[in-house]
């Protein structure tokens, strides 16, 4: 193809021959700058609708939950007001949280509500919702869930001035109970004969025994789904026993056992240890105390001993755990209470103490602590025809002045209120087998009330029972539960 | 004389011509005016999209994190939670160890064994999780009856005074 002639002219024309390629470039970069001014513009509101909704869903979340801080306040005043349904809360006049209509509205279009329900006895499921509409695009609901409890409420303790017997347990064939620990609605009596544990229901007084091998038993404690017995096998003194099915204990597999040098007399449970004392007073290598981690609820890992061996004559009879301390009831004249500190390498006593308010001769046969409150019980004198008891209140790792009582028969088993009014006290008398006397001024309000055990039988032990405000009295032949006198009052179960 | 056309479009000019071939574009004017346009506008696209990828990251982030706020509250509230119940069932039950769980829904709570202190009844803790979010609170017990009493009510990274299980 020919091309065509042109004359050469001196300027050149670009109009003509340029101008198609540089509109085309025009076109295409403006048409690009749209594209990205287009993508940058709707990523932009994009990212800024994220973060108003991030916003938004913040809000909405401390929305839901100052809802469930009301709730939990309302909780705080009346567990009861805690109706189920759906509820608004809002402030009341007076300044206090209270149920407004079935949805509380927020300024800038925030509403919540708060549904009330109940999924297990004692325990309300609140459920709070709050949902936001700001437009078409912002709009949305989320949900806090949070479970509640009574227990804020205070457990009462009834007035003990006065006594009533509320069931008996007296088995078929002769037992010689000693011992007593509870475990939810269940207490687990443990007997000098065979068969060794009785189980007995608190709530419908079903009972049920079980036979630990054929062996006795002398001390008993439980802690979670696990029962620490204390049996007349020689090889194997200490047994635990797995109580998952309250009412049929059955041995951990593999069996778990201890065989303790020495005759152990008592168990105590402090958190995840478990102490042991004994009567080794005529083993000088032997230890009076021992402990045992039982964090493993398959195990028992032996941790500590003490040694009272430099003072030949004292066992240990009882003990009680509070804090640090470990509080040790010395069969012994001279001295009746050694105190252990547990967080020492061993349980040497680091003091020893001679409680001799009535000239005595008196040996202590059991201890027990509560709250601040420490109860140490003694042996009936033979000389002087007293049994002391003495109340002492620890104060920052020290003790008081002991106060003291004259109980009626050597005390073999004491007990106290959390509330530090009184003290229960199992004597091994026929009369009197339990005792309840007033802490708050042992001289002078001295004995409230007490009980004889019918049939005749002595006092072996006496546990009270603060979740149901009980008295469990364990006498050699049979056990009885006993509440205070007067109005029922309203205990924690 | 026959010529011959150069193309326009190109980016390499040549600076002389050969014999028999005419400059038929402007040397200089609209080739590089639209290429110093578009080369703006591929620099300006770019640092516009940078900015608005960051924004819609941005955007992003605060949505994940206002999840993860809610997440993280709902994980206290299965913890508080825990300890209600773990507090619930030391009160009626003497022997009560602790070591229970408890599952909702949009998470979980876990009540480790009960612990001990000096001078207190009982050591709570409770771990709640919620997705991601895990929240662990450590509740000092002096007293449980006849009122419960906190000595203290502690959030804690790890818990110290309750035994692992």
């Amino acid at each position: 193809m020919a091309f065509p002639h042109f004359h050469h002219r001196s300027r050149p024309i670009p109009h003509r021959c340029g101008g198609g390629f540089l509109l085309v470039e025009v076109m295409m970069g403006v048409a690009l700058f749209a594209i990205f001014l287009l993508a940058a513009g709707l990523v932009l509101m994009n990212g800024q609708e994220g973060t108003e909704t991030a916003g938004d869903r913040v809000r909405a979340t401390f929305l839901a939950e100052r809802s469930l801080e009301a709730v939990r306040d309302l909780r705080s005043v009346s567990f009861s007001s805690l109706g189920d349904g759906q509820h608004g809360v809002q402030l009341g006049v007076l300044g206090k949280w209270e149920f407004s209509g079935n949805e509380t509205d927020a300024l800038e279009g925030y509403r919540t509500n708060v549904t009330i329900s109940t999924p297990g006895t004692g325990v309300k499921r609140v459920v709070a919702q709050t949902k936001w509409k700001h437009g078409v695009a912002r709009s949305g609901s989320l949900l806090l869930t949070t479970d509640l409890t009574d227990w804020r409420s205070t457990c009462d303790v009834g007035n003990w001035a006065s006594l009533t017997e509320e069931w008996r347990y007296v088995p078929v064939a002769g037992s010689s109970f000693n011992d007593i620990a509870v475990v939810e609605d269940r207490a687990y009596v443990v007997s000098g004969a065979v068969p060794a544990l009785h189980i007995l229901n608190l709530s419908t007084y079903a009972t049920a025994t079980y036979d630990i091998g054929g062996l006795t038993a002398t001390a008993v404690a439980a802690k979670g789904k696990r029962l620490y017995v204390l049996t007349s096998d020689a090889a194997a003194e200490l047994r635990v026993l797995n109580i998952e099915n309250l009412s049929s204990p059955i041995p951990l597999n593999p069996p778990v056992s201890v065989d303790i040098a020495g005759t152990p007399t008592s168990l105590a449970i402090r958190g995840n240890e478990l102490y042991v004392g004994l009567t080794n007073s005529n083993e000088t290598l032997q230890p009076e105390i021992l402990s045992f981690d039982i964090s493993d609820s398959g195990a028992l890992v032996p941790l500590k001993v003490g040694h009272l061996a430099p003072l030949l004559g004292f066992d240990v009879k009882g003990i009680a755990v509070r804090g640090t301390g470990a509080y040790l009831a010395l069969y012994s004249g001279t001295m009746e209470l050694g105190i252990s500190d547990t967080t020492h390498a061993t349980l040497n006593p680091n003091s020893i103490h001679n409680l001799t308010a009535w000239g005595g001769d008196e040996k202590a046969l059991s201890v027990a602590t509560s709250g601040t409150g420490l109860l140490i019980g003694c042996e009936k004198n033979t000389a002087t025809s007293q049994s002391p008891e003495w109340y002492i209140e620890i104060v920052n790792g020290g003790i008081s002045t002991p106060l003291s009582h004259l109980g009626s028969g050597s005390i073999t088993g004491v007990s106290l209120d959390p509330q530090g009014q009184y003290a229960f006290l199992a004597a091994a008398s026929g009369r009197k087998a339990l005792q309840v006397v007033s802490i708050a001024n042992f001289s002078a309000a001295g004995e409230l009330a007490f009980f004889n055990a019918t049939p005749p039988a002595i006092g072996r032990d006496v546990l009270y029972d603060p979740v149901r405000d009980r008295a469990y009295l364990v006498t050699s032949t049979h056990v009885v539960v006993l509440r205070p006198g007067g109005v029922p009052t309203r205990p924690c179960d | 004389m026959r010529l011959s056309l150069l193309p326009c479009a190109g980016l390499h000019q040549p600076k002389t011509l050969r014999p028999g071939f005419a400059r038929l574009c402007p040397a200089t004017t609209g080739l590089r005016h639209g290429f110093v346009f578009l080369l703006s506008v591929l620099a300006v696209g770019v640092i516009a999209a940078a900015t608005a990828a960051s924004l819609l990251l941005l955007g992003g982030a605060a949505e994940s994190t206002s999840y993860t706020v809610e997440q993280s509250m709902q994980a206290m509230e299965f913890a508080r939670s825990c300890v209600e119940r773990g507090l619930q069932d030391a009160r009626s039950d003497m022997a009560f160890a602790g070591d229970r769980s408890y599952s909702w829904p949009r998470g979980s709570c876990r009540l480790l064994q009960i612990g001990t202190a000096t001078d207190s009844e009982d050591v709570f803790c409770a771990e709640g999780r919620s997705g991601l979010a895990v929240r662990r609170l450590e509740v000092e017990v002096a007293t449980l009856y006849p009122d419960v009493k906190i000595r203290s009510w502690n959030e804690v990274k790890t818990f110290t005074r309750c035994p692992a299980t």
